[in-house]
């Protein structure tokens, strides 16, 4: 009897073995690489914050969040989030905005890249609230930091924290992204967080450009392609797409926007890929979900970014440049997706 | 879809029980239907996930009932209320009626909830033999205040007072099954739409028991 009823147990086990990585494409598995995903210290999230995160959670959950963010935002929930996903690999980031959406330390990153080597990278950030008095400082910590195995990247928001994208007094970090061989990634578009800075000189990617083309051998990767989150609409999606047909140090990530909140019906997600493809820059594209946000996010993101390529008339070769090829092109680490 | 079938499940449950309508009724037909015969009590306790609830409610003339209750989630949002039911429709086979509750919202966490509290409900109950299959439908309303205290590098300080409100509302398909007269055994499955529909939310269910002071009726 006993083993009667170990049996759906032990089938279901092996059913989780044996589920592959990756999405199938025309037949094809595809692996995935996601680029973009928050761990984090639920305390550490401003109260005005967590109580916009939490009305996203679904009820009851709602009612203690911080329990279930304790679990869903840890390197170890994380990975679950992937596997259930079936994603290869994700890359962690650090966040210094206290006064908007928080603070998740370099050290936080580090050690969540340390503990999962072949599944998670990371990026590092940096304090600019105090800027005039603590650059220095900040840069040094910030290049130690990106010293560490698996940390392959700088992670800044402008509208998040509170400095125009223009502003040269800043432009150090990214020279020493260059001196460093690492990759820059920037919220572009406007944020839908409470205390955020809405105005273009902090979510238009054009303000960007000066840096952009003072630091050619620096990369800056565009996140979320401009979306106006606060309108749901495409916002700077066309200036993104410009600056990477004219800089090729520029790549574009499309995380977020495509949510069932940010794009109820997905249409704009479906023709931000058409003009991504007209524009001739799928190979700039490095896939990211913005998750975990809540259980079974990053996997829901990943389908209905797949849905919007297939949609748009993506090739299987371009869905896979998209999912992971255009990620291994820039950070190298092929043996993430074998 | 799950809706349909839990109604299902439970009216065909209902009537495998069900032979003919007795003279007397149980309580767990008082508890399904929220009003009390002129004269008696009956408590309904449950526990269930994500709600816990208990209910004291008093029959008087009119077919109205009194009633207490307070009611919670995971124990972070509690309400507790006083309210009055009454029936609309009293058929041997049908009850339909209509209860009106207010109360105080508490909920802690991080969306803090305090205020007070509106709920009109709609009920309908299938008494048979010894089974009574019910929907509960409930819409809840509270008031919210937010208080706000600007400070000015000036000194000036100005207080502001902003008023805003949370909708809920919520459904309860159940079956109570009269074990006897006096006590009943209620099981339901509980759908919550918060502060609004677009909301995602969790179905619950809950598994109670009824007491209520069972007396025989006058021929």
């Amino acid at each position: 009897m006993r083993r009667l009823c170990l049996l759906p147990l032990v089938f279901a086990l092996t059913c989780a073995e044996s589920q592959p990585y990756g999405v199938e494409i025309d037949g094809e598995q595809i692996p995935v690489i996601d680029m973009h995903l928050h761990p984090g210290d639920w305390d550490s999230i401003p109260p005005e914050t967590r109580s916009y995160l939490t009305e996203r959670f679904p009820f009851p959950f709602k009612l203690n969040a911080a329990k279930l963010a304790a679990g869903i935002l840890s390197p170890s929930g994380i990975v679950e989030e992937l596997d259930a996903a079936g994603i290869h690999a994700g890359v962690l980031f650090a966040v210094y905005a206290p006064r908007t959406v928080g603070i998740a330390t370099n050290e936080l990153v580090i050690r969540g890249v340390g503990q999962y080597p072949r599944r998670l990278l990371g990026l590092a950030s940096l304090r600019v609230d105090r800027w005039a008095t603590d650059s220095a400082s900040q840069l040094a910590r910030l290049e130690a930091a990106l010293s560490k195995e698996g940390m392959i990247g700088i992670k800044l928001a402008h509208a998040h924290m509170h400095f125009r994208m223009d502003d040269p007094a800043y432009f150090g970090i990214y020279e020493l992204a260059g001196r460093l061989g690492k990759a820059v990634y920037l919220h572009t578009g406007s944020s839908p967080f409470p205390g955020t800075s809405r105005e273009p000189a902090y979510t238009d990617p054009t303000y960007l450009e000066p840096a952009i083309a003072a630091y050619p051998q620096t990369i800056f990767i565009l996140g979320h392609l401009g979306y106006d989150f606060a309108n749901r609409q495409p916002g700077a999606l066309e200036a993104c797409l410009e600056l990477a047909r004219r800089y090729p140090n520029v790549y574009l990530e499309p995380s977020a926007l495509g949510s069932e909140g940010s794009d109820p019906d997905g249409e704009n997600f479906k023709k931000t890929f058409e003009r991504i493809k007209e524009s001739g820059v799928i190979d700039r594209v490095i896939y990211g979900s913005d998750g975990p946000q809540s259980p079974g996010f990053v996997a829901t993101y990943l389908e209905r970014t797949v849905a919007a390529m297939q949609a748009a008339g993506y090739t299987a070769d371009e869905v896979r440049a998209v999912l992971s090829g255009n990620f291994v092109r820039v950070f190298g680490r092929e043996w993430l997706i074998q | 879809m799950t809706l349909l079938a839990s109604l299902s499940l439970a009216l065909c449950a209902a009537l495998a029980l069900s032979q003919e309508t007795a003279a007397e009724e149980p309580a767990a037909v008082e508890a399904a239907s929220g009003v009390s015969k002129p004269g008696r009590w009956l408590t309904n306790v449950s526990a269930g996930y994500p709600w816990w609830s208990a209910r004291l409610q008093l029959g008087l003339p009119r077919g109205l009932s009194p009633l207490l209750e307070v009611n919670t989630a995971l124990g972070r949002r509690w309400r507790p209320a006083v309210g009055l039911a009454t029936l609309w429709v009293s058929r041997p086979h049908l009850r339909i009626g209509g209860e009106a509750l207010f109360g105080w919202l508490l909920q802690g966490g991080d969306l803090y909830r305090v205020g007070p509290n509106v709920e009109l409900r709609l009920r309908l109950a299938v008494p048979l033999r010894r089974a009574v299959p019910y929907v509960v439908l409930g819409s809840q309303h509270t008031l919210l205040s937010e208080r706000f205290t600007t400070e000015r590098e000036g000194g000036s300080t100005t207080r502001q007072i902003r008023l805003g409100g949370e909708w809920m509302g919520w459904a309860s398909l159940g079956l109570i099954v009269a074990a006897t007269p006096r006590l009943g055994i209620d099981f339901g499955v509980d759908l919550t739409g918060a502060d609004s529909l677009r909301a995602p939310s969790i179905p619950g269910a809950h598994f109670g028991l009824v007491f209520g002071d069972y007396r025989r009726q006058r021929p």
